[in-house]
């Protein structure tokens, strides 16, 4: 069965790359424009693994990643913090909030590979 | 008499130390003034390297820019061989967000320019009617793609005005490619009159309308009410702060009324000779 994976951008440009790149590197590819449609995916499929972009309209990143992380349920699902450099302390954020990592946009596809091929469940 | 000697001595002396303070105050203060200058020039030249570096900088993005839209383009048009619908959807995305960019450079620019106080206007007498027209054209097929309607008011007796006929432009084309980008049903209207002094330019539109309480932050830097939406129409965030640069600038006002769901109308004036 193929890896899932659930890719949360607030642009549809993003979203559509980055989900060809997952693809054809043999990944079920999930997409959300927002926190709320990533919780309600979150909440209803099965997800090996989350790429989620911090800036996000309504329900931040960060809120979701959080929510991930707390809950017994869902924080098994390895999360990658998402974001254009020197936004936010990404780093920081990452350790506050409890995802696995972070990767920096733009991103060379070999290094998202990698990190998603890393952590994957 | 001696008495009289004695005392016109004192005063003199003492007319001599309060002369010889006043020199010394003076002469502090003549330092001080100088130091202030000085300190201007600096401020100034340290201005003027902000500006320098700002337009260099905005340069050199734009050098590579122009091979990366060429590249994009000749594999485009098909020149360099023929290209299948997955590689035009992408190469469609890179060009796009080229485009963005190219934007943001200019507008970053304009505001740099704006700020500094060097913005050129080239103000002559115009016609205003003519530069909505020629707006109108230009975004018209934005427009019925989204089947909305044009409705364009012009007052055909307008006295002409002087402005500046391209900046004047580039505020109609912001106000309106923004009414057509927020609005998804309905019409925009376009109105042009005579308000005392005044000629009066208003682009209503029946869109999603605007909060009060984000009224005040709609002139200012890379302001975005709808993040996501204003990306994918292509906004940078800083057209209505230079449309605001560029009216005030014709001794003009720029203001807007809304009603959140029901629409928003922009408003811009320029003075009559």
């Amino acid at each position: 069965m193929a890896k899932r994976i659930l890719v949360v951008d607030d642009e549809p440009d993003i979203l559509q790359v980055t989900g060809f790149r997952l693809k054809k590197a043999g990944y079920e590819v999930l997409t959300a424009i927002d926190g709320k449609e990533a919780m309600d995916l979150i909440k209803k499929e099965r997800l090996d693994l989350i790429l989620l972009d911090l800036v996000l309209p309504q329900v931040t990143g960060y809120e979701v990643c959080k929510w991930v992380k707390s809950d017994d349920k869902l924080k098994q699902i390895p999360v990658i913090l998402f974001t254009a450099s020197a936004v936010h302390d990404v780093a920081e954020k990452a350790k506050q909030t409890g995802a696995e990592d972070f990767i920096v946009k733009p991103f060379e596809p070999e290094e998202l590979l990698a990190k998603v091929k890393e952590f994957i469940k | 008499m001696t008495e009289d000697l004695k005392k016109i001595t004192a005063l003199r002396n003492e007319l001599d130390k309060e002369i010889a303070e006043r020199k010394m105050v003076e002469e502090k203060l003549s330092a001080a003034k100088e130091e202030l200058e000085e300190k201007n020039r600096e401020l100034e030249k340290l201005g003027q390297m902000k500006s320098d570096f700002v337009s260099q900088v905005s340069h050199e993005l734009r050098t590579p820019m122009a091979s990366i839209k060429e590249g994009i383009d000749i594999v485009l048009d098909g020149s360099a061989g023929q290209v299948n619908k997955e590689q035009r959807e992408f190469l469609d995305i890179a060009k796009r967000n080229v485009d963005r960019l190219a934007r943001l450079i200019n507008n970053i620019l304009d505001l740099q320019k704006i700020e500094a106080g060097r913005m050129q206007f080239n103000i002559q007498e115009n016609d205003l009617n003519a530069a909505i027209n020629e707006v109108c054209q230009s975004i018209a097929s934005l427009v019925k793609d989204k089947g909305l309607d044009f409705i364009v008011k012009l007052d055909k007796a307008l006295p002409k005005v002087q402005f500046d006929k391209d900046k004047i432009i580039q505020v109609l084309t912001n106000l309106i490619s923004n009414a057509a980008k927020f609005t998804e049903r309905g019409n925009i209207t376009i109105t042009a009159d005579r308000q005392d002094n005044f000629i009066q330019v208003a682009v209503e539109d029946s869109g999603k309308g605007i909060k009060e309480e984000d009224l005040p932050k709609l002139f200012q830097k890379f302001m975005q009410l709808e993040k996501g939406l204003e990306r994918k129409t292509g906004g940078t965030g800083l057209g209505l702060l230079i449309s605001k640069e560029i009216i005030e600038a014709h001794k003009g006002r720029i203001w807007v009324k809304s009603e959140f769901g029901k629409g928003s109308t922009f408003y811009f004036s320029l003075p009559v000779k």
